[in-house]
């Protein structure tokens, strides 16, 4: 009897099938491959139709959220957000640098983006037309290769009052001997906004070169007991712990604590380093994005837009300083009045983050 | 329903270069059982499988019934050949019952579920094991789980039926009744079997057909008294079973009926004998095979005598004794029956009849070999000796 | 209607039509799953190298490629450099390689010595709570590693929970925050991979080898000798995989080791690319060097296994007979797993637990659970959380199947191709996930590939892609040890006997590996579940997994809210680790079940 009339069991020799099913294969996941492609990826390619494009916003604000879907509302432009933290967001700018998806990158940091500008990734020389107040004025580099849209302070003191009656006046008195075992700080190799605080000591105590002073100083904070702790967060914990009575954090993230114990308090020493958040856009993405990106810096920097940015994330980065002199900060912000505040050149100091971090790591953090 | 087999030139050379067999050629008619006797690395298993379809075949062909199953362009997979096989490992898949393991086999079939199950429990109940057929495989003895693969291979009423050495993993004494299961079924269904072993006494017990495989080649196919009686070379004679084997030179050349009378060059005393020539003459050295059957005990030097030696060893075997006998001068033959016991050291007699020797010429390398190549076991039952020379048969 | 043999007619039926030209066709028409699934099996072993090399090789040689070639992504500005791997050998980088080497030996050497008597306790004797250990192995499993770090960080540290339950130890602290520390806290992360490996393995070996030996006059020692020898894939193949864990393991390397200043080569990796500007190339160079150092185990695993065959899985395995222990034999093994859970889980569990429930900045070390209920009432969690049960879903799914033909080819007669997948699979553990991340930025945003239509940067595709491709060779590794044991002629069988291909595998060999299957699944769930480098750089934006969500709050201001954020997380994953085993216990049916535990009773 025949063991299959309709010969369908016969199959091809094995080389020419196997190859065949390769092809196939290769054929059915390049197509599949390709009708997979997101319908959100952005158009780099030059177009001037009025038609408008997807703005793609790396940010790391809290409220950013808040502010593209205002923003989007305002304007009818669609807007991808990528929000993530400042260290992938960086990464992924420099991964993909030979094919750049971004439009625009919002975080806290002026040497991030002096690092992006001496790559030449930044579009330079546009201001929007807006009035600095001295915190703007300090903010905005010569090249204008990125935008300040707000300023916060590294670092302030935080302590609790119930603990602590007389908080400390100067850097100096850390280091003296009441003080010993109770400062505490973040590690600058995990939390972004530490560097500037370091940086800054550096340039109070010796301007540019002023790195030995500031060395100096940490070693003899450390000398002194120091405690290290990764970011804001942990440092906090370890205050409300009472594992240390002074913790040297971010401005934002002491006054946000005050808010939700009374019994902290907060205190600047002179001087406190200006950190900005800034907007720095993509040099190469094409015009009608770089457009749309412009727009949504003066957005930002517009009464309405600095409104959305105090609201967007009332405990966290909401608590910053506007660089406007048309916004008041917050109530719950204390007031810099007698307060001095310095920016350090984030071209000059940037460069060095790696070194002063790896120097600070081996030697402080054990 | 039986089918034909039919291969004609197959051969088979896998990646690395190693030649597994080399044009081999055999018709199986319908209902036959073939049996393919060879000694590991012979090329056994690889046939098997190519016959399943597990592996390729480089060259010739292959027809099961009607249709071309493999040949140089076709490859029919396993699964439409509409084979079943009885593994050496059992391969009962160890998830399943014994009663899903059969029923598997008849999944193909165009029935339903209880129709599947009530001929796997039928068949299960002919192997004997009705009341095991919840039992998983892990729970069942080697010969209770060859048993559920017979029933396996023989409930779906396949055309043709596989055995590779499926009795070699078991005890001795289950062999011996497992054999004649496998038999008695396979017949009694009525299939085409093909049976690898190595085990020359299990070939010549199930066999219609038996085949020879030296190094990949085909070197005898036939009726099992044939290949006994008459064996092509002297690889076949000594895998299928010899006494022993003494250099000899012929003392005329062969006769017209393929008898030659020879005389051994190596004992201290024999007298010529005739014996059956295969490709030798008056010039070349030679040597004698001579089979089991062929040995009779005498008087020393005595009327038809033809060599003597001393006692070396004496078995008891239930039906009779089976001795060792060193001879004078030097060799061994074995197997030798009696049916007393016989003394250790005793000098005896040996009588060889024509029917069971064979002489091969040296040129066919048949030199006194070093290494064993016969059969690798001695036979494990008694293994009579035919009481009447037997008369080749046609396949 | 099918057509039927004459003799399955029943007497007084009508006899059949006749429709072929021979006589009947008996064949029923197989049911067209199969067929489609006998296609996909048929081209597997095509498409399966497809899906490697697109995953696996291209990414990672285009990360690699940086070290020698900065140019080729606009990395730096020459084609061909050696700059960067010369430096990789020079002063810290060199030293925290030394230091990862050697301790990933000593670490997957402790792996697999507390995981075998583990797993034998477990799948041999008649210790009580044998069910709580395996659930222990998988808390292990699935924590990710920073956490027990962070535990113990927490525990030793000077002004740490010891020192404030009033144990003032130095010297606990000084050997924990220290070389020591690192090695017990990688070695302890190893035991579970070998205690899979060997219990499955365990699974499938039949009592007549230990019977064997014992009759023979071979001790428990010497029997017990035995059995490693013959489950050596599995004790091997846990080995590799314990070294590779180890050489490639980020979290013990950013938390304790990093507090301990003892420098590891993946914090050396990491850091290269967290700097800013990031240094690919020196990163990539590091790289090199870790590939390299996986060359060492698989030399030794190919010599120790050459050549001889491992399959013992089939029907013919005998039921095992548990072990009986005495009282005191029974009181040991219960104290010494009991001890090793403490270590590995209780500790470490303290840590963690401690720090979610303090208060943001509330006083003093009051626990609260105001974080936790925070947790439940934000409706924006529900969005990462039911993501990443989705991707851990379908990631696990496609990981198992591949890692299933992984694990078959490798088990199999050693080729030069399948030499090839080993070493590229373990190289591929050995390589942290960021390396992946990075490399699929690299491979994936080419300018090239927008021409071409594939824009597949930051969508959700490529994100569970990068998962697959970062699973696959942990899964294959993890079921080699029960892969090797099938027996071939399980499949021949259910070939010659009717299957096509696919139904082959489906009904004659997987039911017999179901139970190290459903592991497999298991753990690369969870790992994708918690995931975080690849999750971090590869998300579509606007969809973040829950680890995301989670580094977000631990970095900014909430960092109570976040501690307890991972902690439900973790007992999510739990959840539906709990769930599926109870699942294939009331589904699978007897037969499979038995396989996986080969004990009598």
């Amino acid at each position: 009897m025949s063991m299959d009339p309709s010969g369908s069991g016969r199959v091809r020799t094995p080389r020419l099938r196997s190859a065949s099913g390769a092809l196939a294969a290769l054929c059915a996941s390049a197509i599949g491959l390709a009708a997979c492609s997101s319908s959100d990826a952005p158009s780099t390619a030059a177009s001037t139709s009025s038609k408008p494009v997807t703005l793609v916003v790396y940010s790391a604000q809290g409220y950013d959220k808040a502010e593209t879907t205002a923003f989007q509302k305002a304007t009818g432009i669609p807007v991808s957000l990528d929000d993530n933290s400042t260290g992938p967001l960086l990464t992924q700018i420099e991964a993909s640098k030979n094919n750049p998806n971004w439009g625009l990158l919002w975080v806290d940091g002026a040497t991030a983006f002096a690092g992006l500008d001496d790559q030449g990734l930044l579009l330079k020389g546009w201001e929007p037309t807006v009035s600095w107040d001295t915190l703007g004025q300090q903010s905005v580099p010569k090249d204008k290769s990125y935008i300040p849209t707000g300023v916060t302070l590294m670092a302030t003191v935080v302590y609790d009052s119930s603990k602590v009656s007389g908080p400390p006046s100067s850097w100096q008195e850390l280091l003296q001997p009441q003080w010993r075992g109770a400062v505490g700080m973040n590690d600058p190799a995990q939390s972004g906004p530490t560097f500037p605080f370091i940086a800054g000591m550096m340039n109070y105590l010796g301007g540019s070169n002023g790195i030995a002073q500031g060395e100096q100083y940490f070693s003899n904070l450390k000398a002194n007991g120091l405690v290290i702790n990764p970011t804001n967060g942990p440092t906090l914990q370890a205050l409300t712990n009472g594992q240390i009575k002074l913790a040297l954090v971010q401005s934002s993230a002491g006054i946000g604590a005050e808010a939700t114990d009374s019994s902290l308090k907060v205190k600047y020493l002179d001087p406190v380093t200006i950190l900005p958040s800034a907007i720095g856009i993509d040099a190469k993405a094409s015009q009608q994005v770089q457009s749309e990106a412009k727009r949504f810096i003066e957005f930002v920097l517009s009464t309405k837009g600095q409104h959305v940015m105090q609201t967007g994330d009332p405990t966290g980065d909401s608590l910053y300083y506007p660089v406007l002199e048309a916004v008041k900060p917050l109530p719950s912000l204390p007031s810099l009045a007698g307060v001095k505040t310095q920016s350090i050149d984030p071209y000059v100091w940037g460069p060095r983050e790696n070194q002063i971090n790896t120097w600070f790591d081996s030697i402080i953090v054990q | 329903m039986a089918e034909e087999l039919h291969v004609e030139g197959l051969s088979k050379v896998f990646p690395n270069g190693a030649v597994a067999l080399e044009n081999v050629s055999f018709h199986a008619p319908e209902g036959t059982f073939v049996v393919l006797l060879g000694p590991s690395g012979s090329g056994k298993t690889t046939l098997v499988r190519i016959l399943a379809g597990i592996e390729r075949v480089s060259k010739g062909s292959i027809r099961i019934g009607d249709g071309i199953v493999a040949d140089g362009r076709t490859h029919v997979p396993p699964e439409r050949r509409r084979l079943s096989m009885v593994f050496q490992d059992y391969a009962l898949w160890p998830h399943l019952s014994a009663l899903d393991n059969v029923t598997f086999a008849l999944r193909r079939n165009a029935i339903g579920g209880t129709e599947r199950r009530r001929r796997a429990a039928a068949m299960l109940e002919r192997v004997g094991l009705g009341r095991l057929a919840d039992r998983y495989p892990g729970e069942l003895s080697g010969g209770e789980q060859q048993r559920v693969a017979l029933a396996r291979a023989l409930v779906g009423d396949t055309g043709l039926v596989l055995c590779d050495e499926p009795l070699s993993n078991l005890d001795a004494d289950l062999r011996d009744r497992m054999r004649v299961e496998i038999s008695a079924l396979v017949r009694e269904v009525g299939a085409t079997a093909v049976y690898i072993t190595h085990d020359q006494s299990e070939a010549f017990a199930l066999a219609d057909l038996v085949g020879v495989l030296e190094h990949g080649r085909l070197v005898q196919m036939g009726a099992p008294e044939e290949v006994y009686s008459d064996p092509s070379t002297p690889f076949v004679a000594r895998f299928t079973g010899i006494s022993g084997e003494l250099p000899v030179r012929l003392l005329a050349e062969v006769r017209a009926d393929g008898m030659v009378e020879v005389e051994a060059t190596s004992l201290t005393w024999s007298r010529p004998l005739l014996a059956r020539g295969v490709d030798v003459r008056r010039t070349s050295k030679a040597l004698l095979l001579i089979r089991p059957s062929a040995v009779r005990l005498c008087e020393a030097r005595g009327d038809g005598c033809h060599a003597v030696g001393t006692v070396a060893d004496v078995a008891f075997r239930g039906r009779g004794y089976e001795l060792a006998i060193d001879l004078l001068g030097g060799g061994r033959i074995t197997n030798v029956t009696a049916s007393g016991r016989v003394q250790r050291g005793k000098v005896v007699g040996l009588r060889f009849e024509e029917t069971g020797c064979v002489v091969f010429g040296e040129a066919d390398g048949c030199a006194v070999i070093q290494e064993d190549t016969t059969a690798t076991s001695a036979p494990q039952y008694p293994f009579q000796p035919p009481l009447a020379p037997v008369t080749p048969t046609r396949a | 209607m099918t057509l039927t043999h004459p003799a399955d007619v029943a007497v007084g039926d009508e006899p059949p039509v006749d429709l072929s030209s021979k006589g009947w066709r008996w064949e029923r028409r197989r049911p067209s799953l199969n067929r489609w699934g006998d296609r996909i099996t048929r081209t597997g072993r095509p498409v399966f190298w497809i899906v490697i090399v697109v995953a696996i090789l291209a990414p990672c040689v285009c990360f690699m490629a940086l070290a020698i070639s900065p140019r080729l992504f606009g990395q730096g500005s020459q084609w061909f450099t050696l700059s960067y791997l010369s430096h990789a050998f020079t002063g810290t980088t060199a030293t925290a390689l030394v230091n990862s080497l050697w301790v990933s030996v000593v670490a997957a050497v402790v792996g697999a010595a507390i995981g075998f008597p583990v797993a034998w306790l477990v799948c041999r004797t008649s210790m009580p709570c044998r069910r709580i250990v395996r659930g222990g192995m998988w808390l292990v499993l699935l924590l990710p590693s920073w956490l027990p770090a962070l535990g113990w960080v927490r525990l030793v540290e000077p002004d740490g929970v010891m020192y404030r339950m009033g144990l003032d130890l130095p010297f606990v602290t000084h050997v924990i925050l220290g070389p020591v520390g690192v090695v017990l806290l990688l070695g302890l992360r190893n035991v579970p991979f070998a205690f899979l490996a060997v219990s499955a393995a365990f699974g499938g070996l039949g009592q007549e080898f230990e019977d064997a030996a014992r009759v023979h006059g071979a001790g428990r020692a010497a029997t017990m000798r035995v059995v490693a020898h013959i489950l050596a894939p599995a004790i091997w193949s846990a080995l590799a995989i314990g070294f590779a864990e180890a050489v490639s393991d980020f979290g013990v390397a950013a938390t304790l080791a990093y507090r301990a200043n003892f420098p590891l080569a993946t914090y050396h990796l990491y850091a290269a690319i967290d700097s800013f500007p990031p240094s690919f190339p020196a990163a990539a160079a590091m790289g090199w060097l870790l590939v390299a150092s996986v060359a060492i185990p698989l030399a030794l695993q190919a010599r120790a296994l050459r050549g001889r065959s491992y399959a013992v899985l089939s029907g013919r395995s005998r039921l095992v007979t548990p072990t009986r222990f005495s009282r005191r034999g029974t009181t040991a093994a219960l104290g010494g797993v009991g001890m090793l859970g403490l270590v590995a889980l209780g500790i470490p569990g303290l840590g963690a637990v401690s720090g979610s429930l303090l208060g943001d900045y509330g006083a003093s070390f009051h626990l609260t659970f105001a974080n936790y209920d925070a947790i439940l009432h934000d409706p924006t969690l529900l969005g990462p959380i039911g993501r990443s049960l989705i991707y851990g879903v379908i990631a696990a799914t496609v990981t198992v199947v591949a890692g299933f033909v992984a694990a078959r080819m490798l088990a199999r007669t050693r080729t030069k191709t399948t030499r090839f997948l080993d070493f590229l699979l373990l190289a591929a553990v050995a390589l942290p996930s960021v390396v992946f991340a990075a490399g699929y930025i690299f491979a994936y945003n080419l300018p090239f590939m927008s021409k071409v239509g594939i824009n597949l940067y930051q969508t959700t595709t490529l994100l569970v892609v990068a998962y697959i491709a970062a699973s696959l060779p942990t899964n294959a590794r993890v079921l080699f040890g029960s892969v090797s044991q099938i027996q071939p002629s399980l499949h021949d069988a259910a070939r010659i006997h009717g299957c096509g291909p696919f139904r082959a595998w489906a009904r004659g060999v997987l039911p017999a590996v179901s139970r190290p299957l459903v592991m497999a699944w298991l753990l690369t769930f969870c790992a994708v579940f918690l995931e975080l480098p690849i999750s971090q750089l590869l998300y579509a934006p606007g969809s973040p997994p829950i680890s995301v969500a989670i580094e977000d709050n631990l970095g900014n201001y909430h960092y109570g809210v976040g501690i307890a954020q991972a902690v439900v997380a973790v007992v999510l994953a739990l959840v539906v680790v709990g769930m599926v085993l109870c699942a294939y216990r009331l589904l699978a049916p007897r037969g499979w079940r038995r396989i996986g535990a080969m004990v009598r009773g």
